[in-house]
């Protein structure tokens, strides 16, 4: 057998331009291909590999989370089997290149069209979600300054699990994650029996 | 099918898929006894001018499909996104990179032809006839790999003082315990509803073979499980017998019992001759289609005549458009991927998790397992590495490459995969000194390979949603238009590369009737 790299046989190369029906699709700097093995094509989210949708997250909190892990906040809980298959990715990349990654992670467009999955009283959900407004906006299009990231471009599994992680002690309890602390303070606030899939609910309308 | 006669059906699957496919119908209809000899597909030459094909991944089941397409007439191109086909028949050797995300790692044992391990698949039963096959037919030498040794151990922290007791011996003792069981159910009268006196006589005589049992009907141990002293010129002393409710009381007693009963683990089990990727350099060699490495699919579309296939290569998004597309990327990745596949389709793709198998390798500077009189086989302990394996090739040369983890319980795989890789290594080497003497201070190298952290694999091996097993297979076991899915994660027996070869198999047949149909 050859390994012709060049030559592909049979199959007709198309311009991706031509593509009809499929989103856009970018090429990947090679450096950040590897994340594109579980956050999927163009780092819209997998639900099977439980890798969150991060294009187009702000790079402020891409970087503040990368940091997260490498600094061992996040990654580390036995429970949180997800965390700790992004921690050593984390743990090996220096500040420049979480600065960076966080930069090319933002520029990519968010995903326009996730399907929900998980179901919930979208009222009741409008009312627990008044606690979460000041920190996440109306919108729940996030806020910088007080360190709240965008909610309303995740997928609605991966809301709901960190939201029970934060709920359960599971994220957010490191002692110098002081933000990651107000956020399982307030989680913990969640404990009506479907209080966590009625407000994902109406995150997922906003 | 309803109105077609088992002839017709026949004929219907010589005229696509030539005799072996009518073997194959044949059996699965009841008509002969046992599965077709291995041999290659004999598909019905391609014509016409659509024969592009694209297969997404080089696993086994990918390899299979470009073989067989090939030799039609296809014309295939197959894409991997991994710097190296083979998906996980990897077998390391050293320099070899363990690429593992965050942890990308090399391979330190010597470099010796001897020292290698199959990381991935491991052995091959007898009725795997498709395998069994294809290395025929590709030139893939095999040897006998001994799955089971006598004299390995069971071993268990929480039964007989921790101590390692030989496999023989457990077998011994068990089938002693047993039989003194029948003799006393004899004794009570238990069987003389079902069975006339001449049959209990009988059964007694069996029993008291089986277990070796005294004249009285009780196990008072055998020669079986070995003897305090040299056999040869003094007479046998039976090793002390095991207390039978301790024995009750260990799960490894269990595992070292039946290790050889599940029909892909009965004695012989083959390996080729220098590493089980000797199959994938098999297909390699007979293979004439470009393969594209390091060319990761970003997207997969169905369309009216064919399909269209984006994918990351050389810097650049490369779309190409194929007239069939067979799919072995995981489904648990194709659920990250774009694609227009039907949502029934794609949910079913979506419902398969990630299972965690994992192996660890040692490289020891001496074969220290012969001098306690093993050759190959399998130690059992409830220790988190489960098993160790010991190499039935190369014997009383110097080194030996050994497994020194394998276990099927996601929980511990998951606790090992956070680990560094230095951790993972003491831990197995301390657990591995538990069953043998002076173990860790033969270790020269150590690998790791956990393969739901292994870069564009992310799993082993597919765990099919329970109670929703035979939808999800009767889904993803069809093509959606000229798209058809292949590998182990769709057939009934993921983990092994026959359920790879029986998806591609099934795919092609598939594949015979849609293009019968289409030049109808």
């Amino acid at each position: 057998m050859k390994f012709v790299m060049k030559l592909v046989s049979g199959a007709v190369l198309v311009a991706a331009s031509t593509m009809a029906g499929a989103e856009k699709l970018e090429v990947i700097p090679e450096q950040y291909q590897v994340c594109t093995v579980c956050h999927g094509t163009m780092l819209r989210g997998n639900s099977s590999t439980k890798a969150p949708a991060i294009a187009g997250l702000q790079s402020w909190y891409v970087s503040k989370q990368l940091t997260s892990f490498k600094k061992e906040w996040r990654g580390k809980h036995p429970q949180d089997v997800p965390g700790t298959e992004m921690y050593p990715v984390a743990a090996g990349m220096s500040e420049k290149e979480i600065s960076a990654a966080a930069k090319f992670v933002a520029s990519l467009p968010v995903p326009t069209s996730t399907s929900a999955t998980v179901t919930g009283d979208v009222e009741a959900g409008e009312k627990l979600y008044s606690a979460c407004k000041a920190c996440h906006g109306g919108k729940a299009d996030g806020n910088k300054l007080l360190g709240a990231p965008s909610l309303a471009i995740q997928n609605d599994w991966y809301l709901k699990q960190q939201l029970i992680n934060y709920r359960d002690g599971i994220r957010g309890s490191h002692p110098e994650d002081s933000k990651g602390a107000s956020m399982a303070q307030a989680a913990k606030g969640l404990s009506g029996e479907h209080d966590i899939d009625n407000i994902v609910a109406y995150i997922s309308t906003l | 099918m309803k109105n077609l006669s088992r002839r017709k059906l026949l004929l219907l699957m010589a005229s696509i898929g030539g005799t072996t496919a009518v073997y194959n119908t044949a059996y699965a209809l009841g008509l002969v006894a046992a599965p077709a000899q291995g041999a290659p597909l004999n598909l019905k030459p391609a014509t016409g001018n659509k024969k592009k094909v694209l297969i997404l991944g080089g696993g086994i089941a990918g390899l299979c499909c470009a073989y067989e397409l090939e030799k039609a007439g296809y014309e295939c191109t197959i894409l991997d996104a991994s710097h190296r086909v083979g998906g996980r028949n990897l077998t390391l050797r050293s320099g070899d990179l363990i690429d593992e995300l965050g942890r990308p790692n090399y391979c330190k044992f010597d470099k010796d032809p001897n020292l290698y391990f199959n990381t991935g698949p491991a052995r091959i039963p007898g009725h795997h006839r498709r395998l069994l096959g294809y290395c025929k037919t590709l030139g893939v030498p095999l040897h006998v790999r001994a799955n089971e040794s006598r004299l390995a151990y069971c071993h268990d922290t929480n039964a007989f003082g921790g101590k390692p007791i030989c496999i023989g011996q457990i077998i011994s003792d068990t089938r002693g315990f047993m039989s003194e069981l029948v003799e006393k159910g004899v004794k009570a009268g238990a069987f003389d509803k079902e069975l006339s006196k001449e049959d209990i006589e009988r059964l007694s005589g069996f029993s008291k073979m089986y277990g070796d049992l005294a004249d009285t009907g009780i196990y008072q141990g055998t020669e079986r499980a070995g003897s305090k002293r040299d056999r040869m010129l003094e007479h046998v002393e039976t090793n002390d017998v095991l207390d039978f409710k301790e024995m009750l009381q260990s799960e490894t007693w269990r595992s070292a019992v039946m290790a050889s009963e599940p029909y892909d683990w009965a004695a012989p089990v083959m390996e080729p001759i220098g590493g089980m990727d000797q199959v994938v350099e098999g297909f390699k060699r007979a293979i004439k289609s470009p393969i594209l490495l390091k060319a990761q699919v970003q997207s997969v579309q169905t369309t009216d005549s064919g399909v269209k296939i984006s994918f990351q290569h050389e810097g650049q998004i490369k779309t190409l458009e194929a007239d069939y597309c067979f799919n072995n990327i995981p489904a648990h990745l194709m659920n990250g991927i774009d694609n227009n596949l039907p949502s029934e389709y794609a949910q079913a793709l979506g419902s398969i998790g990630r299972g965690h198998l994992f192996k660890i390798a040692f490289q020891m500077k001496k074969r220290f397992w012969e001098d306690e009189g093993i050759y190959g086989g399998i130690s059992y302990t409830n220790q988190k590495v489960r098993q160790l394996w010991y190499p039935s090739h190369d014997i009383n040369t110097e080194k030996g490459v050994m497994l020194g983890a394998y276990s099927w319980v996601d929980s511990e795989a998951m606790e090992i995969e956070a680990m560094d890789l230095e951790d993972r290594l003491s831990m197995a080497a301390a657990a591995g000194d538990k069953i043998h003497k002076n173990y860790s201070s033969y270790i020269e190298a150590g690998a790791s390979v956990m393969w739901a952290r292994m870069n564009h694999m992310m799993g082993c091996s597919a765990r099919l949603p329970e109670g929703k097993e035979d939808e999800v297979l009767a889904i993803l076991g069809k093509p959606v238009g000229r798209h058809f899915m292949i590998g182990d994660q769709v057939s009934r027996h993921s983990g092994w590369q026959e359920g790879a070869l029986a998806s591609a198999h099934n795919a092609l047949a598939h594949f015979s009737n849609l293009v019968t149909e289409l030049n109808a």
